[in-house]
């Protein structure tokens, strides 16, 4: 197993290095570099010039630079060292073009509203979606299960940032029109109480948990299907069992194995679904410092938060695989 | 391994070995006309098919029918990139016009440069389903590929392939993309060719890892069975066995990848649109139109809402329709999981 872990941890150690190199390309390939409006002042003279270009670490070869960036990023490793030995310093990504300092303390400044967004959201998702797939397995065919299917489709196909637009119309806008006021806030995550951010979050949540809650019905409906029809859930109808101990003991404890990988597997695509609806609602989290960064060529905040999400994907990967064989004992990843 | 009982001269279908199917298996017809007719009987996707194809002759050919942008036949075209208007020309009845509400005329409305809002949502429809067809068959060319190579020949090329599958998966697709639209279209001047193709080649990339490893696991299964050893004893070389005896068995998660892929593409164009990193406006597609009715959401007369309404509507219903497809495509192809 140690054998499996290291191997998977370099791997991903390599995938990590290789997101990161292309994104290094990439800024370089950017034809307006954020740095341009300085070198072309007028009068300007070489000397100038070259320090304006040291100051934003571009005066040296490509590989130089990237082996500094990853010198600096590593920084929590080996800061640590001497006597007495410190309390390790963040990683250090640069500095923001945009947000007038560090990008390590821009994006952990974010990363806590798109915390709240993230964990309330699937929360909502879990304590609906597990039940409704239960049920849609257990009654197959039935009215209920039908309804799910549909509704799980359209979930599916729903773009979500439209869905959050005629949400914020219909239960925001509309009434403020009308003098009724707003029924729910439409943007931003309120002034830093509990309330208000209950609040803000209801219309995102809705968005964020209307997609997944489909997503994850129909899955738990198959893995459920497949557990029903094996041949250990009947020997426990035949011994007599209570029908709802067979599905809750018996069914569904079973149908969760899958699921683990599942979890592990869905943290990036938590994410995107983040990155648009952050947008609609103006969520001060990572994904609207994302896109914002973005169009306004911040490079150094697009690499980190690329960089910082990619080393959380393998990790959550790793970790799923590790606790499916922990789950299920008959995987086994030794060859 | 196919239907129960095989004919002649059929490939053997990957799973669909299922001795309780209560089809016609036993009758003389052919694979693929049993799948055909499995999938007929899936009366959603029947409907799904009507819809989508009516949908895709109303973008195509609709705008032929209607009175131009500003009302204008002179100013129609059915080049898949026309944005149905002249650069630097302005609707004669413009002014009245502004972000009108439907009337007999303009029955959607205009927009707020008098342009009428049907024929820019059909007009986006053209550009948005080219974007989602060329994007599907990129990627299951890329796809098929790949995948199979890796099924095929193992080892380091499997390795290889498995790693690369493997970093794609590991950064959310969108975030990918807009960093990929805006290195390469940063000032977002690219021509409507050109940007169209940047998405379509963005999507593409991200897209394809799925497909492949589904086409690596089926290429996997076959590659030890006895017609494939029959077929390399015979002296068949590799690239035909790949081709003619491999490929052909993973048809069917292919045809069903192909579906989701088109309308998981149009999604993911119409998502990056809103954001701004798609094709850039003056081109319509039905994520910039969305965009740009978003921005008129509350106008208290005129289009307004319904600014925005009907594009999301059209994406939501051209997604629907190919997620039903594919998934009766999956039951066509795979009885088995016609059971659950």
């Amino acid at each position: 197993m140690a054998k499996y872990i290291i191997k998977r941890l370099l791997l991903g150690a390599l995938t990590v290095l290789a997101i990161t190199f292309v994104m290094f390309v990439f800024q370089q390939l950017l034809p307006d570099k954020p740095y341009a409006l300085l070198l072309n002042r007028p009068n300007q003279s070489q000397a100038v010039k070259d320090a304006i270009r040291a100051k934003f670490g571009v005066d040296e070869p490509l590989f130089v630079q990237y082996f500094k960036y990853l010198k600096n990023v590593s920084q929590p490793l080996w800061t640590w060292w001497g006597w007495p030995p410190q309390l390790p310093s963040p990683p250090d990504l640069g500095e923001s073009n945009f947000l007038h300092g560090p990008v390590w303390e821009g994006i952990t400044q974010r990363a806590k509203a798109t915390g709240q967004l993230m964990i309330t959201s699937y929360v909502v998702t879990l304590l609906i979606a597990v039940p409704l797939g239960i049920l849609s397995a257990v009654k197959q065919y039935s009215k209920l299960d039908n309804t799910v299917t549909a509704f799980a489709f359209v979930g599916i196909s729903l773009p979500n940032y439209w869905f959050g637009s005629v949400l914020i119309y219909l239960l925001a806008d509309l009434p403020f029109q009308h003098n009724i006021g707003k029924i729910f806030p439409a943007s931003g995550n309120g002034d830093g109480s509990i309330k208000d951010l209950a609040w803000h979050l209801v219309l995102p949540v809705i968005v964020l948990a209307v997609q997944s809650i489909a997503g994850y019905a129909r899955y738990i409906r198959a893995s459920m299907l497949e557990v029903l029809s094996q041949d250990y859930i009947r020997t426990a109808r035949a011994k007599g069992l209570a029908n709802r101990r067979v599905v809750i003991r018996h069914a569904f404890r079973n149908s969760l194995l899958p699921f683990i990988t599942l979890l592990g597997l869905d943290i990036p695509t938590l994410f995107v679904g983040a990155i648009v609806t952050e947008v609609v609602f103006s969520w001060p989290g990572m994904g609207k410092l994302f896109v914002d960064s973005a169009s306004g060529n911040d490079f150094p905040v697009l690499i980190g938060i690329a960089l910082l999400l990619s080393i959380f994907v393998v990790l959550g990967n790793l970790i799923a695989d590790v606790a499916y064989t922990w789950a299920d004992p008959r995987i086994s990843y030794e060859k | 391994m196919s239907v129960t009982t095989p004919t002649i001269g059929q490939p053997a279908a990957p799973g669909a070995a299922a001795p309780t199917i209560d089809f016609e298996t036993t009758k003389e017809i052919g694979y693929y006309r049993l799948v055909w007719r499995r999938f007929c009987s899936r009366r959603v996707a029947l409907v799904a098919t009507i819809i989508l194809g009516v949908l895709v002759v109303a973008c195509y050919l609709g705008p032929l029918l209607l009175p131009g942008d500003c009302g204008d036949l002179s100013q129609i075209s059915l080049a898949p990139f026309s944005t149905g208007h002249t650069p630097g020309t302005f609707c004669v009845d413009a002014p009245n016009n502004f972000l009108a509400a439907g009337n007999h005329f303009h029955l959607l409305g205009t927009d707020d440069n008098g342009r009428d809002l049907l024929v820019r949502n059909l007009n986006g429809g053209r550009i948005s389903l080219l974007v989602g067809a060329s994007a599907m068959t990129l990627t299951i060319f890329i796809a098929t590929i790949l995948g199979a190579l890796a099924g095929f020949f193992g080892g380091l090329v499997d390795t290889m392939v498995s790693a690369l599958t493997n970093a794609i998966l590991s950064i959310p697709s969108i975030l990918v993309l807009i960093i990929f639209v805006k290195t390469f279209n940063s000032t977002g001047n690219a021509g409507p060719i050109a940007a169209v193709g940047l998405v379509v080649l963005g999507i593409a990339i991200i897209s394809w890892p799925y497909t492949a490893r589904i086409i690596r696991s089926v290429i996997l299964s076959v590659r030890e069975k006895e017609f494939v050893e029959a077929a390399r004893a015979v002296g068949t070389s590799r690239p035909r066995i790949i081709v003619r005896h491999l490929i052909p068995n993973a048809l069917g998660p292919i045809v069903v990848s192909a579906s989701l892929t088109i309308g998981a593409a149009i999604l993911t164009e119409s998502a990056l649109s809103f954001l701004g990193y798609g094709v850039n406006p003056p081109t319509p597609t039905w994520g910039n139109l969305l965009n740009e009715g978003r921005d008129h959401l509350n106008d208290p007369n005129g289009v307004g809402f319904f600014y925005a309404l009907w594009p999301g509507f059209l994406i939501l219903t051209v997604v629907l329709c190919f997620n039903y497809i594919g998934d009766a495509l999956r039951d066509a192809f795979d009885p088995r999981s016609l059971e659950r």
